[in-house]
């Protein structure tokens, strides 16, 4: 009897010890899984907030002479004219425009029901998601001319605007402006838009 | 260590993560140097409609990091700068600062007051030649 119960004892204990085995393989697995993932997720969070379209080592530089010209911009409706403009981008170099624009037309009707269009952006710089090392100038002299954003409807003239970046450097603006009309209208349905600067600067 | 302290444990590092590293980019712009506006306008119009914001010579800065000074320096004559509707703010030849720190000198150096309109309807705030920090 006690033989044989020593041998179930020995039994059973082999049983625990090799439940125990796989009870800490699983655990092994799991966390050797959650780590991996954990890992992933370090290295791809920061691409999801820096991820950029394009990379530039180098100066960017507009210059431009612009007379008697109508530039229109229908369905999404973005319409840039003698303007810089940078989106998901890296920079490391100076940006800087140049424009003089005399009698233009510049217009972004994003006239559609939900509005995600309409930006007019007219002898500007615009930069949104992105990080620029360098220097950001903007001089435009604009004369007699007409800028119109509809939908989202975000018009801009002679402005630098910094919407979501990150800029190490001096940001300057300067414009002249003569007897010109901007106006965002934000005239969609559901367009929470409505924004318009003239010689201005916009950091948000 | 048990099943669930472990999961627990897990589960701070996964949290962890996430909101040490989803911040970092979106929802500010940081702005290291001077910013600096000069402008000349004349006999223009601005105007801004449904959400409303019409800035003309000024320098916004909205949930912003900067350090460094910031200069406006404008000579306005003869504009309307109107902005209707629900948020409805229009500024010009000014200076706005919302929600944020700035470290350094701000400067708003305006010209001649003449012939000039600012209109802001509704939501309403109307700037002229200021410095407003919120």
């Amino acid at each position: 009897m006690n033989q044989k119960l020593s041998m179930n004892v020995q039994q059973s204990t082999k049983e625990v010890s090799m439940q125990q085995q796989s009870t800490t393989l699983t655990k092994g697995v799991t966390m050797k899984t959650v780590l991996t993932f954990a890992t992933a997720l370090m290295f791809l969070s920061p691409v999801v907030g820096f991820a950029a379209d394009s990379t530039i080592s180098g100066t960017v530089n507009n210059t431009t002479r612009i007379t008697g010209t109508q530039n229109k911009a229908g369905g999404k409706g973005e319409a840039n004219l003698g303007s810089v403009k940078i989106d998901d981008s890296n920079i490391s170099g100076r940006v800087s425009n140049n424009a003089t624009i005399i009698g233009g037309r510049n217009e972004a009707k994003g006239g559609s029901l939900f509005g995600s269009g309409g930006e007019a952006n007219m002898g500007s710089v615009k930069i949104e998601d992105s990080r620029v090392t360098g220097h950001i100038s903007n001089r435009a002299t604009i004369r007699n001319s007409r800028n119109i954003a509809g939908g989202k409807g975000e018009a801009n003239m002679g402005t630098v605007t910094v919407d979501d970046a990150n800029v190490s450097g001096h940001i300057h603006n300067n414009a002249t402006i003569t007897g010109v009309t901007n106006e965002a209208s934000g005239g969609s349905l559901f367009g929470s838009g409505g924004e318009a600067n003239v010689g201005s600067v916009k950091v948000d | 260590m048990t099943n669930t302290k472990q999961t627990r444990l897990m589960l701070i590092l996964m949290s962890g993560i996430l909101l040490s590293s989803a911040p970092v980019v979106f929802g500010e712009s940081k702005i290291k140097g001077t910013i600096s506006n000069t402008t000349t306008i004349k006999n223009s119009t601005n105007k801004a409609g449904k959400g409303a914001e019409a800035n003309m010579g000024s320098v916004v800065l909205d949930n912003v990091n900067q350090s460094g000074t910031i200069i406006n320096k404008q000579e306005i004559s003869g504009v309307k700068n109107i902005a209707v509707g629900s948020g409805s703010e229009a500024n010009y030849g000014s200076v706005v600062i919302k929600n944020k720190n700035v470290s350094g000198k701000i400067i708003n150096i305006g010209g001649e007051d003449k012939d000039k309109t600012n209109i802001a309807v509704g939501g309403q705030t109307s700037n002229k030649n200021s410095i407003i920090i919120k």
